[in-house]
C-alpha cells in the first residue's frame, strides 16, 4: 500500500521540531481568531502570509492551514457563550448553543462541539489522503481546455451555493477577474492596464488587495455602531465538560452525518466550513424527531454543524492541493502562499514535492489533536479573550495589516493599493456585495485567461473545440445547468430556506 | 432611505442598484476602451493581450446593467455609514504606514499608524491610545524585528541620516 509510504513521509515532515511548532502556533492564533469575533481566518491568512516568506514552503503551509481549521474550533466557543459567530461559519451553532448555555449546559455543548470536530477533522483527513492520489493522476489527464471548463464550474458553483444576490455574484467574479489581468502579460510581456506605473508591472499585490477589501472594511463595519460593548459572557466558569452517555448517544447521528456531508460539501468549488455547517443544521432539523427543540438548545444543533464545518473546512484543501485551483477565498491565499514561495501547485504538487503535499495532510491530524487540548481544558483562557475591547483590537490589525503588506516587497506604494481597496472593499458592502467571490476571481483570473488561450491555440481559434472533448463540455454543460437553476425562481426559493436560519 | 428598506411595497427598481449598475457600467466602459486602445486584440487562435480583458470589460458590463432591472435582495442591510473621522482615519492609516515607512522607519510608523487610527473609535482617550501605540510597537518590533529579521530597517533615512 503506498498510502502508508506516504502518510510516513508526511508523519516524517511534521514530527521535526520546528514544523510541529509552526503546526501548534497556526492552531493557537486559528483558535484565538476565531474565539474573537470581528477578525476570521482568512484576514489572519492574508496579513501573516508574508511573514511565512522566510520559513520553508512547509511549515508556512502547516502554519497557514492551522489558522483555518483552528478558527473552526475557536468560533464554536463564542457561538455558544456569547450568542455571537466568532467566526461566521458558526453562526448556526450560536442558536442551539447559546440556548444550552443558559440552561447550564455550556461544558456539555463546547465539549460536543470540540469532540464532534476532532471526529470530523480526522476522518475529513482520511479522505484527502485516499483520494488525492487517484485525483491527481486524473488530472494530468486534463487538456487545457478541460481545465478551463473546470474553472469555470468553480466560478459558478461559488456563486450558485453562497448567499447573496446571483447577479452580483456574477458581477464580483468578473470584476475580480479583470482585476486579475493587471500586470505584465506572460505571454506578450506587454503591460496591461497599469496607469502607466511600475508598480503595478507585476500585477496588484494580493496580500494589499486582500487586507484592503478584508481588514480595512471590515473595520470600518465595525464603527459604524459603535456601542459601549457589554459582551454577556454567560458563564466565566464553565463547568461540566464531560458529556454524560446519553448526550453522546444523542449526538453520534448529527456528528457522522455532519461530517460526511461537510466533506462531500467541502470539495465542491464554492463550498467549505460556511456551506457545510448551515446545510448540516437545515438536515438535523429535518431529520429531528423534535425539530421543535431546534433553537432551545438541541444538541444535534450543535453537533451537527460544528462536525460539518471542520470537516469542510479539511476536505476543501482537496481541490487546491491536488489540482491547484481554490475552492474559496482562503484556498486563493494558500496559492498565493504556495506561489510566493516559488511552489507551482498543480497536479504535479504530489511528485515534486511528496513532503511538502504529506505533511499538510499528515499535519491536520496532529492539528486536530492539538487543538482539542487547546480549546477544552483552556477553554476559560479563551473566554478571557473575550473581554478584549474591538477599540484595542482594530487599530493592532490595521498595524499587523500594514506591517504584512510592506514586508512582501518593501514598497511603499502597495499601502496605497490597500488604502484604495479599503474604500472599494467597503464601497462594495454598501452596494450587497460579497468579496468572497472578487477575490476568488482575482486569484483564477490568470489561471482562467492562461488556459483559454492555451486551448483556442490548440484548436486554430475554433471556440467548438469546447464542446468537442467529453470532459469538457460536460462540466460546462454542469456549469450552465447550474447557472440557469439559480437564476430560475424556484429553485432560488428553496436556496432561500436553506440560509434562512441564519437570521 | 427609509422607502428602500420598507418591505411594504416590493419596487422593481431599487436606487441602490441602479447606482451600482451606473458605477460599474461606467467603469468597465473605461477599463475597455483603455484596454482596447493600449492592448493588442489579436485573434482567436492568438488573443493579443487585450483580447481577454476587452471581452471581459463588455460581459462586465452587461451584467452590471442587469443589476438595475432587479430589485434589491430582500435581505439588504438597511445603508449605514462609519463616521467621516472615522473613516478618514482607518483608510489613511496604511497611507500614513507608506508615507512614513522609509523615511522615519518602522518604530515611528507603527507607533504613529496605531496611534492615530485608535481616535477612529469614539472611546478612545489620549491616554489609552498612547499606551497602546507604545505597546503595540514595543510587540511588533521583537516579533518582526528580533524574532522573524524582516528586513525593515527600525530607524529611517531621516533619522540616521
Amino acid at each position: 500500500m503506498d498510502i502508508f509510504a506516504n502518510l510516513a513521509v508526511g508523519f516524517g515532515a511534521v514530527l521535526e521540531p520546528s514544523n510541529l511548532l509552526f503546526c501548534f502556533i497556526g492552531c493557537l492564533l486559528g483558535t484565538a481568531v476565531g474565539v474573537l469575533p470581528g477578525i476570521g481566518p482568512l484576514g489572519t491568512i492574508a496579513i501573516l502570509l508574508p511573514v511565512t516568506f522566510g520559513f520553508p514552503p512547509e511549515a508556512s503551509m502547516i502554519m497557514l492551514a492551522g489558522i483555518y481549521y483552528g478558527a473552526q474550533y475557536g468560533g464554536s466557543t463564542t457561538a455558544i457563550l456569547i450568542n455571537l459567530p466568532g467566526e461566521a461559519t458558526s453562526a448556526v451553532t450560536a442558536i442551539d448553543g447559546y440556548q444550552m448555555a443558559r440552561q447550564g449546559r455550556a461544558g456539555v455543548a463546547l465539549a460536543i462541539a470540540a469532540l464532534g470536530s476532532f471526529f470530523a477533522g480526522c476522518f475529513a483527513t482520511l479522505v484527502i489522503a485516499l483520494f488525492a492520489v487517484p485525483l491527481t493522476s486524473l488530472a494530468l489527464k486534463f487538456g487545457p481546455s478541460d481545465y478551463f471548463a473546470l474553472m469555470v464550474l468553480g466560478v459558478v458553483a461559488s456563486i450558485a451555493l453562497a448567499h447573496g444576490s446571483v447577479l452580483k455574484g456574477l458581477v464580483m467574479i468578473v470584476l475580480g477577474l479583470l482585476l486579475g489581468c493587471v500586470g505584465t502579460d506572460v505571454y506578450t510581456g506587454s503591460m496591461r492596464l497599469t496607469l502607466g506605473t511600475l508598480d503595478l508591472a507585476d500585477g496588484i499585490p494580493i496580500i494589499a488587495f486582500g487586507s484592503g477589501v478584508y481588514a480595512i472594511a471590515e473595520i470600518l463595519r465595525g464603527l459604524e455602531d459603535e456601542r459601549e460593548q457589554e459582551r454577556d459572557v454567560l458563564t466565566t466558569r464553565v463547568t461540566g465538560l464531560m458529556p454524560s452517555w446519553a448526550d453522546i448517544k444523542e449526538s453520534a447521528g448529527p456528528i457522522l452525518r455532519g461530517t460526511g456531508l461537510g466533506s462531500i460539501l467541502g470539495i465542491l468549488p464554492g463550498g467549505g466550513a460556511m456551506l457545510s455547517s448551515f446545510t448540516s443544521y437545515a438536515l438535523e432539523k429535518k431529520l429531528s424527531r423534535h425539530p421543535e427543540r431546534f433553537g432551545h438548545g438541541a444538541l444535534a444543533g450543535v453537533a451537527g454543524p460544528e462536525s460539518a464545518n471542520n470537516a469542510g473546512a479539511q476536505s476543501s484543501f482537496i481541490p487546491m492541493l491536488t489540482l491547484g485551483i481554490p475552492s474559496n477565498p482562503i484556498m486563493a491565499l494558500m496559492i498565493g502562499a504556495l506561489m510566493l514561495q516559488g511552489v507551482a501547485p498543480g497536479p504535479n504538487l504530489v511528485n515534486e514535492r511528496p513532503v511538502l503535499f504529506w505533511g499538510v495532510i499528515v499535519s491536520m491530524w496532529i492539528g486536530n489533536l492539538m487543538l482539542v487540548i487547546l480549546n477544552l481544558p483552556l477553554v476559560g483562557l479563551w473566554v478571557k479573550l473575550l473581554s478584549v475591547r474591538n477599540h484595542f483590537l482594530f487599530p493592532a490589525i490595521i498595524g499587523f495589516s500594514a506591517i504584512g503588506v510592506y514586508s512582501v516587497g518593501n514598497n511603499p506604494f502597495d499601502l496605497v493599493v490597500m488604502a484604495v481597496f479599503g474604500v472599494v472593499g467597503y464601497g462594495l458592502t454598501k452596494l450587497d456585495c460579497e468579496p468572497a467571490p472578487l477575490l476568488l476571481g482575482f486569484v483564477l483570473g490568470p489561471m482562467l485567461e492562461e488556459y483559454l488561450r492555451r486551448a483556442m491555440l490548440l484548436a486554430n481559434g475554433n471556440p467548438l473545440t469546447f464542446f468537442q472533448r467529453p470532459i469538457t463540455a460536460g462540466l460546462l454543460i454542469v456549469a450552465a445547468v447550474t447557472l440557469f437553476a439559480v437564476l430560475f425562481p424556484a429553485i432560488r426559493n428553496s436556496r432561500k430556506v436553506v440560509f434562512a436560519e441564519e437570521d | 432611505m427609509t422607502t428602500e428598506m420598507g418591505q411594504s411595497r416590493p419596487r422593481s427598481f431599487s436606487r441602490r442598484n441602479v447606482t451600482f449598475a451606473a458605477i460599474f457600467v461606467c467603469f468597465s466602459v473605461a477599463t475597455g476602451i483603455y484596454a482596447y486602445r493600449t492592448l493588442k486584440i489579436g485573434t482567436a487562435a492568438e488573443m493579443g493581450s487585450g483580447f481577454f480583458p476587452v471581452m471581459l470589460s463588455i460581459v462586465l458590463a452587461l451584467l452590471a446593467l442587469a443589476v438595475a432591472f432587479t430589485p434589491l435582495s430582500s435581505g439588504a442591510q438597511p445603508l449605514r455609514f462609519a463616521s467621516i473621522k472615522s473613516s478618514i482615519l482607518v483608510m489613511g492609516a496604511p497611507l500614513v504606514f507608506g508615507l512614513t515607512i522609509q523615511s522615519l522607519g518602522l518604530v515611528i510608523a507603527v507607533a504613529l499608524t496605531i496611534f492615530l487610527s485608535s481616535f477612529a473609535s469614539r472611546f478612545a482617550t489620549l491616554r489609552q491610545s498612547l499606551l497602546l501605540a507604545a505597546g503595540f510597537t514595543i510587540f511588533c518590533v521583537a516579533v518582526f524585528h528580533f524574532l522573524l529579521n524582516l528586513p525593515i530597517p527600525l530607524w529611517g533615512d531621516l533619522i540616521i541620516g
